[in-house]
């Protein structure tokens, strides 16, 4: 019988104590990893939600919110621009490509994001993904509709189906109430799944956005006898074309070099006050203000691993007691100090190795059935990639500790058995 | 038989510390290759800690302690565990074995340590074990046995692998008396076979009749007994 023979014998006949000390490390490393991958993950989602963006044009304000309100959905309107300033900026030499949005309205809750077709061609997402169709296409009438993913599941929206729109964003503020149920819009597209803000959007044009609130200059409904109807809206809308006002410009350079430059004559040169910023710089910005967050979510990780070190290192500590006459038998057959010490330090490797191993198993049984459902309900794509850096350096932390920890007792129960010869007493 | 004594101490002085009367000063104590010897002594009166010193378990301050021939001082631990794994058979009072490993383990558990594990030795065990009559037991958990049939197998344990030296202490105390006579008929036997020294302690002097030689602890002995220390 060999020594690692001797400690996987002696650790099954503790296997109760154990295994209970097997389960807590093996859970924390669980929930080590998953919340490292789900912080990833959170984080590429994020940090992917538009890109090959070089710089967003709204009304001034804080650069954070017009990030927030132009590719989050969050938070109300901080004013717009003239469309002529969206004019000029197309007009630009250095400028690739400008798309106008206006934003305001909400479909159920869901923000109702007014743009061009050439939305559809420029927006990118987690790198170079453009926007792709799972039906449908991009609208083509002003009365037409192209919905989000989830916007189109979370309803059982089809293509086809009528909808109408709401005045106002339904968050924080409250619905409106105020519904714009004189035009119908028809599904004529849904887009695939993106994990960003884009699957819990409707897409309208921006003539349809002008037409329907045609009559609404103060903010307040027209009188029921002035409002227009359904035909009405339509003719309005190829009559008068594009609003006055919008929301902001998405805006692509030819160059990346000359995005600075380009930033600075834009806010610069217009007639009116207007703030750009670089989407990438506006994303890292607000991902510090969730840096508190993602160090919580590792310090409880790192606190529940070592409450399973420290359960490991308990039990074999207290099966010190109850091992002695076994290291005074082992030690009369000839077991000297590595023998002694392997015994415990194997044991405890073991521990965390099988620990590890069933750990990553768990999480990752629990990514491979759970991404789908996490990315259906909150939009966190979790990547079921190896694990990054981070884990690799906790994981073999965990098994320096654990040799670490079965070195501790290992010591001492060879203490123990010198000092005790061959004279136990139970 | 060689000529080299199997155990001897010359001028052998022990103390646990400094501070300590010395537990043990013996001049002169040799057991022959092959010789049977009954150590007596009360209990206290430290048996245990010289068969410490004896399996190199223990050091002695002074003096010196050739077991088999060598000099246990000049070796270094670790060699003296190995030179005890190799060369000493050990036997308890009681409680001499691994409770999660069975029977036949626990008989292979030395020469296991000791990297002899081969199939001489296995088939050696399971000779000694039938030789004990515990062969139908070979594959039982220990915790199965009773005290008698435990140290029968400590015995095969101590046995298996040809140890030049054979050392138990009181291993019969725990046995009721019909288990005691056939316990030490079987050992003797079994020593006798593989010529194998035995160093028996006890303070029982109703079992010296069977031994070569019998040896009082206090006549070689001079230290002053201990008034507080046990064993």
């Amino acid at each position: 019988m060999s020594v690692l023979g001797l400690a996987l014998r002696s650790l099954w006949h503790r296997r109760l104590i154990m295994g209970l000390s097997l389960l807590s490390i093996s859970l924390s490393v669980a929930l080590l990893v998953g919340v490292e991958r789900v912080r990833d993950g959170v984080r590429s989602s994020f940090s992917g939600s538009i890109s090959k963006t070089d710089l967003i044009v709204g009304a001034p304000g804080g650069n954070v919110e017009l990030l927030l309100f132009s590719v989050f959905n969050i938070g109300s309107g901080i004013g717009g621009i003239g469309y002529e300033t969206y004019e000029r900026i197309r007009a630009h030499g250095d400028v690739a490509w400008a798309v106008p949005f206006s934003l305001g309205d909400s479909f159920r809750g869901r923000r109702v994001f007014g743009t061009t077709r050439e939305y559809f061609e420029h927006f990118r997402h987690h790198g170079d993904n453009a926007l792709t169709f799972q039906a449908g296409g991009v609208f083509e009438s002003p009365l037409d509709v192209v919905l989000g993913a989830e916007v189109a599941k979370a309803f059982g929206l089809k293509m086809g189906d009528q909808i109408s729109l709401e005045h106002g964003v339904g968050d924080s503020s409250g619905f409106s109430g105020l519904k714009h149920d004189n035009a119908r819009f028809e599904v004529v597209g849904v887009l695939n799944v993106t994990a960003t803000p884009v699957d819990q959007s409707v897409y309208v044009s921006l003539a349809a956005i002008e037409a329907i609130h045609a009559g609404w200059e103060d903010g307040a409904p027209p009188p029921a006898d002035e409002a227009l109807d359904a035909s009405e809206v339509l003719q309005y809308a190829l009559d008068h074309g594009e609003p006055e006002v919008i929301s902001g410009v998405f805006v692509g350079a030819h160059s990346r070099l000359k995005v600075l430059s380009l930033q600075r004559e834009l806010v610069q040169d217009a007639d009116e006050p207007l703030l750009a910023i670089l989407p990438g710089v506006a994303l890292a910005e607000l991902w510090k203000n969730f840096g508190f967050f993602e160090q919580a979510l590792r310090l409880i990780s790192i606190l529940v691993m070592a409450v399973g070190l420290s359960s490991v290192f308990g039990a074999l500590y207290a099966s010190l007691a109850v091992r002695r006459r076994e290291m005074a038998i082992l030690r009369s057959l000839g077991a000297g100090f590595s023998q002694i010490a392997s015994l415990f330090v194997l044991e405890a490797l073991f521990v965390s190795l099988v620990a590890t191993a069933l750990g990553m198993g768990l999480v990752y049984f629990a990514l491979l059935v759970g991404a789908p459902l996490l990315l259906r309900e909150t939009g966190v794509m979790v990547a079921l990639t190896a694990p990054g850096s981070t884990e690799a350096l906790a994981l073999g932390l965990l098994l320096v500790l654990g040799t670490v920890v079965g070195f501790i007792p290992a010591v001492k129960a060879y203490r123990t058995a010198l000092s005790d010869g061959l004279s136990v007493r139970l | 038989m060689t000529e080299r004594p199997a155990i001897q101490l010359k001028n052998a002085m022990f103390r646990y510390s400094s501070a300590d009367q010395p537990l043990l000063e013996i001049k002169s104590f040799s057991v022959d290759s092959g010789e049977k010897v009954f150590l007596r002594g009360p209990s206290g009166s430290g048996k245990t800690t010289l068969l410490g010193l004896i399996a190199g378990l223990h050091q002695v301050n002074q003096g010196e302690v050739l077991v088999l021939g060598h000099d246990l001082a000049k070796l270094s631990g670790a060699a003296r565990d190995r030179f005890r794994g190799k060369n000493l058979g050990y036997i308890f009072q009681m409680f001499n074995l691994i409770p999660y490993l069975s029977v036949l383990e626990n008989v292979l558990v030395q020469v296991g340590l000791s990297g002899r594990m081969t199939a001489q030795t296995v088939g050696q065990a399971q000779d000694l074990l039938s030789q004990l009559g515990m062969s139908q037991w070979a594959k039982e958990s220990v915790s199965r046995l009773s005290v008698g049939q435990q140290q029968r197998v400590a015995a095969a344990r101590a046995l298996v692998g040809n140890p030049g030296l054979l050392i138990a202490d009181e291993p019969t105390s725990a046995l009721d008396y019909d288990a005691r006579d056939a316990f030490l008929d079987t050992l003797f036997s079994l020593c006798t076979k593989l010529k194998t020294t035995l160093l028996f302690v006890s303070h029982d002097p109703s079992l010296q009749k069977h031994f070569d030689r019998v040896v009082e602890l206090s006549s070689i002995n001079s230290a002053q007994p201990p008034s507080g220390r046990v064993s």
